[in-house]
């Protein structure tokens, strides 16, 4: 929910419909005081004027002149209706043509309903009058018909109701299609961006070739895809002809080794020297494939062959291959992990990735010690354990163990390259999976956790 | 054994030829792919060790084309692309073994016995191996030596069957890892060694004669003596 309150499309849609809704609402503003505001007001300054005239006329020739006034305003009147209503200051009516009134004066304009009967046919009248307490008691309404005023007005209010209902609808709606066409169109961008990073450097954004804005973007964002790629496959080629022309001497410095091995005959001291130069060669050979398939692991040329497995099954598989090491080391090697457990990985980079861990934990951990070998599932994922009750591992160590050829400080003297940990590294990466490692108080837990929307 | 090696570098040909030589195999030479084709179609031999990076033909295409007219001549691929996919990838296409360079030319040669064997029509089929007084019954799942009957693991019984279809020949011990574990791996220590001293513990009662042999630097052998 926050992510859809956070998200742009939803924000252009509010705000489209919020813009939209605003100016129709002013548009309906301006048309209601043309047409209504404005018409009332000039009826109310001529009701205002004419109460000021008959105001005038009674004071200067008394109540008769004005009732004369009032009868010939009403016969005569031009355009709007004319109303009156002339009361003594005993409450007589002098002269009318109002239907009612409010019983006592009310000092100001106001709205009275004036219906009339011609001939027995109702007509509607609405009539603004001005009702006024003349100083000698003689009260005086004057007012003129409104009556398409007012009913212009009502209309326009359901009139209102009804387009601004419909322009909300409308404005959210347009909205909606906008910032999905706007949202789709980033959405494709950012699938690019993610399809690159995961290593399939081939992506690129479509472009609609209508030329606008995300058309540049896309071609901007293409041809740096493009110049990227270029790169990275010129790095590739350099780095697997390096390894192809390193691999064939090296094929070749062990053949030459072994012709002099067997040359040597009795020669024992030959032999040695052969066999020990061929011993070294051949751990050459094996960091430099390691290395090649770290490379080919961080940069997603690798391709994961994913297949469901039995986790416990990998497990015992890994546990049974190093049994007979623990034995020999006098380490407890125990399993903790419950069926069932299926995931989707790759096989044979987990299982490597874990035979490194253990073969780790049995070099550094020491004889006479404990490793538990686990598989849980976790809210962020399957989580794939080696804890070890030795000697553990420094916080600062921790960050740079799967640095290349680094060796931990209590490594002297333990066989290795350097290399495990990040193959290990390497292997979660392409995974999408953490490797995190943490004090078990005694000892060092490596875990693996593989998120399980990875693991599909 | 007669032998076709396809290769391009001259100097590592020249060593593969001696060493193959050696062992007493007949061993033919080409450094071209679409040479390579061609002998191979028109010739038979026992065995063929395929460079993959080729002039002319790929070696993977030299190996469907082959595998495409019915060929069954045993492959062993040999190549500097020696990660496990490529394996894979190698095996996919139609090999029957991948090795990558360098190698050790013992296990090159290691591997090209077992595989030349591959093809010879053995009994393959048989479900009990028996080597001295060794009984393997492998659709029983027991091991007998002299009529005692002695307690395997699974394992271990995959790792003596592997042995005992071996016999006489030498196994090195990336085959024993790449035939008996289900997984393409790398083991950083040499664990192997480990089992095979375990089997060699139980299949050995006292005063009996050693039937697995190692070969230092190579592997491991089973015979009688």
């Amino acid at each position: 929910m926050s992510r859809l309150l956070r998200s742009l499309s939803f924000r252009l849609t509010l705000i489209y419909a919020g813009l939209f809704c605003l100016s129709v609402a002013l548009l309906m503003g301006a048309g209601y005081w043309l047409r209504v505001v404005v018409p009332m007001d000039q009826t109310r300054h001529m009701v205002e004027r004419e109460a000021q005239t008959l105001r005038a006329i009674e004071e200067a020739h008394g109540i008769g002149a004005t009732a004369e006034a009032l009868d010939r305003r009403a016969q005569h009147s031009d355009g709007a209706k004319a109303f009156h209503a002339l009361l003594a200051p005993g409450g007589h009516v002098v002269t009318s043509n109002l239907p009612g009134w409010p019983a006592r004066s009310i000092e100001r304009m106001s709205l009275i309903e004036a219906d009339t009967f011609v001939d027995g046919v109702e007509i509607d009248y609405d009539a603004l009058v001005l009702d006024q307490m003349l100083p000698d008691g003689t009260r005086l309404l004057v007012g003129r018909d409104v009556e398409e005023l007012t009913s212009e007005a009502e209309i326009l209010h359901f009139a209102a109701i009804w387009i601004f209902g419909v322009t909300v609808v409308l404005g959210l709606g347009i909205g909606w299609l906008m910032s999905l066409a706007i949202g789709r169109r980033i959405e494709a961008v950012t699938l690019t961006a993610r399809q690159v990073m995961e290593g399939d450097l081939t992506g690129r954004v479509q472009v609609r070739g209508s030329g606008d804005d995300f058309d540049r973007l896309g071609e901007t964002l293409n041809l740096m895809l493009s110049r990227i790629e270029t790169l990275f496959q010129a790095v590739q080629r350099v780095s697997d002809n390096a390894a192809h022309e390193l691999r064939t001497p090296l094929a070749r410095l062990i053949g030459r080794l072994e012709r002099l091995e067997q040359a040597a005959g009795d020669d024992l001291t030959m032999r040695v020297a052969a066999s020990d130069a061929i011993v070294e060669a051949n751990r050459l050979q094996q960091i430099l494939s390691a290395l090649m398939r770290i490379s080919r692991l961080e940069n997603g040329r690798h391709p994961l062959e994913l297949q469901r497995t039995d986790v416990v099954q990998l497990l015992e598989d890994l546990a049974e291959f190093y049994q007979p090491e623990a034995e020999r080391l006098g380490i407890e090697l125990v399993l903790s992990a419950r069926r069932p457990l299926v995931a989707d990985l790759d096989l044979d980079l987990v299982f490597q990735a874990l035979s490194n861990l253990l073969d780790n934990a049995l070099k550094h951990a020491g004889a006479g010690r404990r490793i538990e070998i686990s598989a849980t599932r976790r809210p962020e994922g399957l989580d794939l354990s080696v804890r070890d009750d030795g000697p553990g591992l420094a916080a600062d160590e921790a960050r740079r163990v799967t640095e290349q050829f680094y060796r931990g400080k209590g490594s002297g003297g333990v066989p290795g390259d350097g290399l495990g940990l990040s193959m290990v590294a390497a292997i979660a990466q392409a995974h999408g999976a953490a490797l995190e490692f943490a004090d078990a108080q005694p000892g060092l837990r490596v875990s693996l956790v593989i998120p399980e929307h990875r693991l599909g | 054994m007669q032998i076709l090696l396809v290769e391009d570098d001259a100097a590592l040909a020249a060593h593969i030829m001696a060493g193959v030589r050696e062992a007493g195999h007949v061993v033919e030479h080409c450094a071209d792919g679409r040479d390579a084709l061609v002998r191979a179609t028109c010739e038979c031999y026992d065995a063929i060790i395929l460079d993959r990076m080729l002039p002319t033909l790929d070696g993977l295409k030299v190996l469907a084309a082959l595998r495409a007219t019915d060929d069954a001549t045993p492959v062993l691929i040999l190549s500097a692309l020696g990660d496990v996919d490529e394996r894979v990838r190698g095996l996919r296409a139609g090999g029957d073994d991948y090795m990558a360079k360098p190698f050790a030319m013992s296990e090159l040669l290691a591997r090209l016995e077992t595989l030349a064997r591959r093809n010879a029509p053995v009994a393959e089929a048989a479900s009990v191996l028996r080597v001295a007084d060794l009984e393997i019954d492998l659709g029983g799942h027991t091991v007998t030596r002299a009529g005692r009957r002695i307690p395997l693991t699974l394992r271990e019984l995959r790792i003596v069957a592997y042995l005992a279809r071996n016999a006489g020949r030498v196994v090195t011990r990336t085959m024993l890892l790449e035939n008996v574990w289900d997984y393409n791996f790398d083991p950083q220590t040499n664990i192997i060694d480990q089992h095979i001293s375990k089997l060699r513990q139980k299949i050995t009662a006292e005063g009996e004669a050693d039937l697995i042999h190692t070969v230092r630097g190579v592997g491991y052998t089973l015979r009688a003596e």
